[in-house]
């Protein structure tokens, strides 16, 4: 069989030739010993530069929106939507990170992991330490991704097992954009 | 036909929350994992919640969206602590005025360590209204309005899994800085609770 391209060349593919993506996602929260104590699951959609939404399905209803220049948080069971400017802290989060463009070395230390299992896998280690994420670590299934752990600075990993995943597909731009729905408060953060 | 009458309450609803009571408090150890809301005049937060209550000590984790560590709070009796997500420290004698200080959010932590159970504080004065089955359905103490929007049972405990908490405000609350108005909104998917650190 072709030997399966390595981490680093997979990461590059999926952030010079990947432009837009959707996939199921399946979330799992470790604490800090490892032990899964949450998981939910959802759909995300990304397309560069920085336009995504991430829906959560269950076990809660929640979206998290970037339409390019604000990352909208809407949470339907809390009755709330927060809404603040894609700053630079927000640049080191995951979303961002997979929709992001530009040179990753920039704003990462990149490592090869070589292969665990049936995956290829790639550290990012965020250059700047304000964004509360020790580090990322992506897992590639025959070049596609397939797994992302981030391990935050309270020891958790938050780990996204990815499924059905379509790169280049055509998105709908309304996919992107954010309307609160009627009666509930849009407040911004400071 | 007429609709089959509402099951009778099964007993005096002062009674269960009696028993309810005496039963919670003796579970002084607990972790609760959910999300809040929080919202001020002009500034509001989302984030994920894990608090764990043990007997003499608490720690308190708000993440970001995708985990990202935001900030957390312990306490002891040696004082309380707060990190934040650039690895910052902060410590004061005690939470609630530590997490008022670093955030500036006036959330009342020795309350809501009760309230968040559906508890009232001990020994303080209160206005109470329970359901019929004896569980608070809303309370209002220390100038605080809570209301208890939703219960589900764990491993054999029902305990509140959805909370609406909210300032009490003066006549006409003082528009600008001084504006006291604060909301907290708790939905709380999982407990653990023990009698002690077992």
């Amino acid at each position: 069989a072709t030997e399966a391209p390595g981490a680093i060349q997979s990461l590059n593919r999926f952030f010079n030739e990947v432009k837009s993506y959707t996939a199921a996602f399946h979330q799992d929260l470790l604490d800090e010993t490892g032990k899964p104590v949450q998981e939910s699951t959802g759909r995300l959609w990304i397309e560069r530069p920085n336009k995504f939404r991430w829906n959560y399905d269950k076990p809660y209803k929640q979206q998290i929106v970037g339409d390019g220049g604000k990352i909208w948080i809407h949470d339907e069971e809390l009755q709330q939507v927060t809404v603040r400017e894609m700053g630079q802290a927000l640049l080191d989060t995951p979303a961002v990170l997979l929709a992001g463009k530009g040179r990753l070395e920039d704003q990462f230390t990149i490592k090869n992991l070589g292969t665990q299992g049936k995956l290829e896998w790639v550290q990012l280690v965020p250059r700047k330490k304000e964004s509360g994420f020790e580090e990322f670590r992506i897992g590639f299934e025959k070049g596609k991704i397939r797994q992302l752990d981030l391990v935050d600075g309270l020891g958790q990993t938050t780990r996204y097992t990815l499924r059905d995943g379509m790169e280049n597909v055509k998105i709908s731009p309304a996919r992107f954009v954010f309307e609160p729905p009627p009666g509930v408060d849009v407040v911004g953060e400071p | 036909c007429a609709s089959l009458p509402e099951p009778a309450p099964p007993g005096d609803p002062e009674a269960l929350f009696a028993a309810r009571r005496a039963e919670l408090v003796a579970l002084t150890v607990w972790e609760l994992r959910g999300r809040v809301a929080l919202r001020a005049p002009g500034e509001g937060w989302q984030a994920g919640l894990r608090w764990l209550h043990r007997d003499g000590a608490q720690a308190l984790d708000l993440t970001g969206p995708f985990g990202g560590g935001y900030l957390r709070l312990t306490e002891d009796d040696g004082g309380a602590r707060l990190t934040d997500s650039s690895r910052r420290v902060y410590e004061a004698a005690d939470a609630t005025m530590l997490l008022a200080r670093t955030t500036g959010w006036q959330v009342p932590l020795d309350g809501l360590d009760h309230w968040v159970r559906g508890l009232p504080l001990p020994d303080v004065p209160a206005r109470r209204e329970l359901d019929a089955h004896g569980r608070l359905k809303r309370l209002v103490q220390r100038g605080w309005n809570i209301e208890y929007l939703a219960y589900a049972e764990f491993a054999g405990h029902e305990l509140p899994s959805r909370l609406y908490i909210s300032r009490e405000l003066p006549a006409e609350p003082a528009a600008g800085p001084e504006d006291p108005r604060l909301e907290v909104r708790l939905a709380i998917q999982s407990w653990r609770l023990a009698a002690r650190d077992s």
